[in-house]
């Protein structure tokens, strides 16, 4: 990331859960399809752009 | 011919000179009226302050110098104009020209008012020297300012991207998230409604650099920024504000100096995008030139480049 990048929130399924730690908020979902839906509103509503990690985990990042 | 005549005649062809220069292109700046005007009335005056000059010197007024420097200050200030102006358009912009494409424009206008002042200074002088009817030398003076400008026209054009670089239609591709162009790694996508739409809309190119100059000068993110823009301009966007993974993207490959871009573009024509990128003007902030020093040369061969 760059200066002044910024994450909004993590979106993740209930299984990747304990993945995270931290302070972002996180969203937790049903299911992939969930995750992808929740992500595509809140990066619409922050002008944010989602990002996948390897782990499945969803970060929505302000550029 | 009365020095009064002389100077109207060199200002008259020197504001034409000028008008030559307001080429529309697909930039279409300044394409409006206002536009015209403004840009008009300022060559209209650098063409006043070069036709007065040979006649005020003739008659052995020497604070004439004092109008060249004057018109110097002017045309900075147009320069200036530029340059705010179009970085204030910057927040409007979907794709942003960048501060090194900005500067180059900005100094372009700037080129062009001196143009029109020599070309003035240049008809006064022919008006002034050659002493024939009145005819024949508005004739030579109006035949030798268009030579001038045609020439200027041409000098003035500069280096394209097409000349620093080879450019090829390239593949796109997902390795999970992340969108590649051939081998080249661009950005990750994690919404996987984009990446489809980016596999069926998107366009990608690599730009391979031609020599250990090029290699460096398409490096420059002004440079990159510059051909993104253009890119936008000419093949249109498919993106809104809000839609951040449609913004086309520029990337270095940092082993083999080649360029990957992307776009997702309203006309999809691999050969419009080639054709486009090619035509890109190569920046003056961004032109480098390594193999001038030894050590660049040196670094150049040692590593095969």
């Amino acid at each position: 990331m760059q200066g002044g990048d910024q994450i909004i929130a993590a979106v993740v399924t209930k299984e990747s859960r304990e993945r995270l730690a931290g302070d972002i908020l996180v969203l937790v979902a049903e299911n992939t399809a969930e995750v992808q839906a929740i992500a595509t509103s809140l990066a619409r509503i922050t002008n944010s752009m989602i990002h996948e990690l390897p782990t499945g985990i969803i970060l929505l990042v302000k550029h | 011919m009365t020095p009064g005549t002389t100077v109207a005649l060199a200002t008259l062809i020197g504001t034409i000179s000028r008008f030559l220069f307001l080429t529309v292109d697909y930039r279409q700046y300044p394409s409006y009226p206002q536009g015209y005007l403004v840009h008009l009335s300022l060559g209209a005056i650098a063409a006043f302050l070069g036709a007065v000059a040979i006649p005020a010197l003739a008659s052995k007024d020497f604070a004439a110098a004092t109008f060249l420097a004057l018109a110097a200050q002017q045309f900075r200030e147009i320069r200036n104009l530029e340059r705010t102006g179009l970085e204030n358009l910057e927040k409007v912009e979907l794709v942003p020209r960048g501060p090194a494409y900005i500067e180059g424009i900005a100094k372009a206008f700037e080129a062009r008012n001196y143009i029109a002042m020599f070309t003035a200074l240049i008809t006064s002088g022919v008006i002034y020297l050659v002493e024939a009817n009145g005819f024949l030398e508005v004739s030579l003076a109006a035949f030798l300012s268009l030579l001038l400008v045609l020439y200027l026209r041409d000098s003035l054009r500069g280096a394209r991207v097409g000349d620093y670089a080879e450019i090829t239609p390239a593949r796109l591709s997902f390795k999970g998230s992340i969108l590649y162009v051939d081998e080249i790694m661009l950005l990750n996508v994690g919404s996987r409604e984009a990446r489809d739409l980016i596999l069926e809309h998107g366009l990608g190119a690599v730009l391979t650099p031609r020599d250990i100059n090029a290699r460096v000068t398409l490096a420059n993110l002004g440079q990159r920024q510059a051909i993104l823009h253009d890119l936008a301009t000419i093949l249109g966007i498919r993106r809104d504000q809000d839609e951040p993974e449609f913004s086309p993207q520029a990337r270095l490959d940092h082993e083999s100096g080649k360029i990957g871009i992307f776009i997702v573009p309203v006309n999809k024509d691999a050969e419009a995008m080639r054709v486009a990128i090619a035509h890109v003007p190569l920046l003056e902030s961004a032109k480098r030139r390594p193999s001038a020093a030894i050590s660049g040369r040196l670094a150049a061969r040692r590593s095969g480049r």
